[in-house]
């Protein structure tokens, strides 16, 4: 099954997505608090697909999807947005984020959304 | 809704009791079905159909009702007769005072009388109070005059997403303006771009607690980074709302990260900001607003 890197700065978001991944049988192989944890942990674990957030300090997920994709091009990168933001939304996209799962999580839209990125 | 508001009065002029006024909840809570589940139930609406809505419900800042009609599933005459089935709150109310032997019907009539009276309640308000509408609730508890219409959105948007994912009992304070505010421990954050917001959130330890378990779906015991952290993702989903209902207009803002206070901390400002109370079981959860004005912040 596939393995997840989940990025947020916020721990109760990592512990939510981490408890619907890993109900869905995924295996959560690392967690990264911001963009630049992000892309060092890409680097040492090569997961198969990353959640990132996009507000977080340091470096923020528009940042850290850039550095990953820039060295990994075929990494799959998902971006968490609480609601949409449409001018970040489009820079993610600009920048080859796979897709996106908006905040509050729903567990059965979020499996189902990261099963058709595993599948693309 | 309406129970919840003149519930809190009676137990507080000690007609009822404090476990009269739970029980009472309680029993209201229990008859009132979801109008999802009412669609589904009178095949309105396919289950899935439902589960979708609840679904969009979660990242749009819209009723039940009004998306359903806008992905055809139900049409608006549907929506009023669930509506209609769902129960008028008031009168639900008053027959269980009168049913529990709590109040004759003169009884509650004398109270609602003293209510309006001692909460200086006009006779819209009261109606708003009855109709149990959180949208025409949350003006009347909205008259200080200074408020901006852009924080009376934010605050009608932050009750309707507590009553969502928190509380839905949720039960709102008057919304009184400040130039300062202490705290013994705060979830905050920042949003900025073409006006700039400070959101807070604190209050009794009991309603932090309970707002940080729910919400992050773990009992917390202590108010600590962990709890405040679960409190400043609800204030981060509001805030995306927020946001989000903003950019329809063309109105960009950008979320900075939260920020959590686990220690006293003062904010104060040059300009207006806002503090309101949310009533979580009975705890005192209040927010904290700023709009363009200079705040600074103390530890």
């Amino acid at each position: 099954m596939a393995n997840f890197l989940i990025v947020d700065d916020s721990r109760t978001s990592r512990k939510i997505l981490k408890g619907i991944l890993e109900g869905a049988g995924f295996t959560v192989v690392g967690e990264a608090t911001n963009g630049q944890e992000a892309y060092d942990k890409y680097v040492e674990l090569q997961p198969d697909v990353v959640t990132m957030d996009i507000t977080m300090p340091v470096l923020d997920g528009i940042g850290g999807l850039k550095k990953i994709k820039e060295a990994f091009p075929e990494s799959k990168v998902v971006m968490v947005t609480a609601a949409g933001q449409k001018n970040k939304m489009l820079e993610a996209v600009q920048n080859g984020a796979d897709e996106f799962i908006p905040k509050p999580f729903d567990a059965e839209q979020l499996v189902e959304t990261l099963k058709k990125v595993m599948g693309a | 809704m309406f129970g919840i508001y003149f519930g809190k009065y009676l137990q507080d002029k000690e007609v009822i009791t404090a476990e009269q006024y739970q029980e009472l909840l309680e029993e209201i809570k229990s008859t009132r079905l979801r109008l999802g589940l009412l669609a589904v139930v009178n095949e309105m609406m396919t289950e899935a159909q439902a589960e979708e809505v609840n679904q969009l419900q979660q990242v749009q800042d819209r009723r039940f009702g009004d998306i359903a009609v806008d992905k055809g599933y139900l049409t608006e005459e549907q929506v009023s007769s669930l509506l209609k089935m769902q129960g008028d709150q008031y009168l639900l109310f008053v027959q269980a005072l009168i049913d529990h032997g709590y109040l004759t019907l003169e009884g509650v009539q004398k109270e609602l009388k003293g209510y309006k009276r001692d909460e200086r309640l006009s006779a819209l308000d009261l109606d708003a109070i009855k109709s149990g509408d959180l949208d025409n609730i949350a003006p009347v508890f909205m008259k200080e005059s200074s408020i901006p219409p852009l924080i009376k959105d934010y605050i009608a948007l932050t009750a309707r997403n507590i009553l969502r994912f928190i509380d839905p009992a949720l039960r709102m304070g008057q919304t009184k303006r400040i130039n300062s505010y202490v705290a013994p421990y705060m979830a905050s954050q920042e949003m900025e771009g073409e006006f700039n917001v400070f959101v807070g959130l604190s209050g009794e330890k009991e309603a932090v607690l309970e707002a940080a378990s729910i919400f992050g779906r773990e009992e917390f015991r202590e108010v600590d980074e962990d709890s405040l952290d679960a409190v400043s993702e609800f204030i981060n989903c509001n805030n995306g709302l927020y946001a989000s209902k903003q950019s329809e207009e063309d109105i960009q803002l950008e979320l900075l990260p939260p920020i959590m206070y686990t220690r006293e901390m003062k904010i104060q400002t040059d300009g207006p900001m806002y503090v309101i109370p949310f009533y979580i079981s009975d705890h005192k959860l209040e927010m904290v607003i700023c709009l363009e004005a200079r705040w600074q912040i103390n530890e």
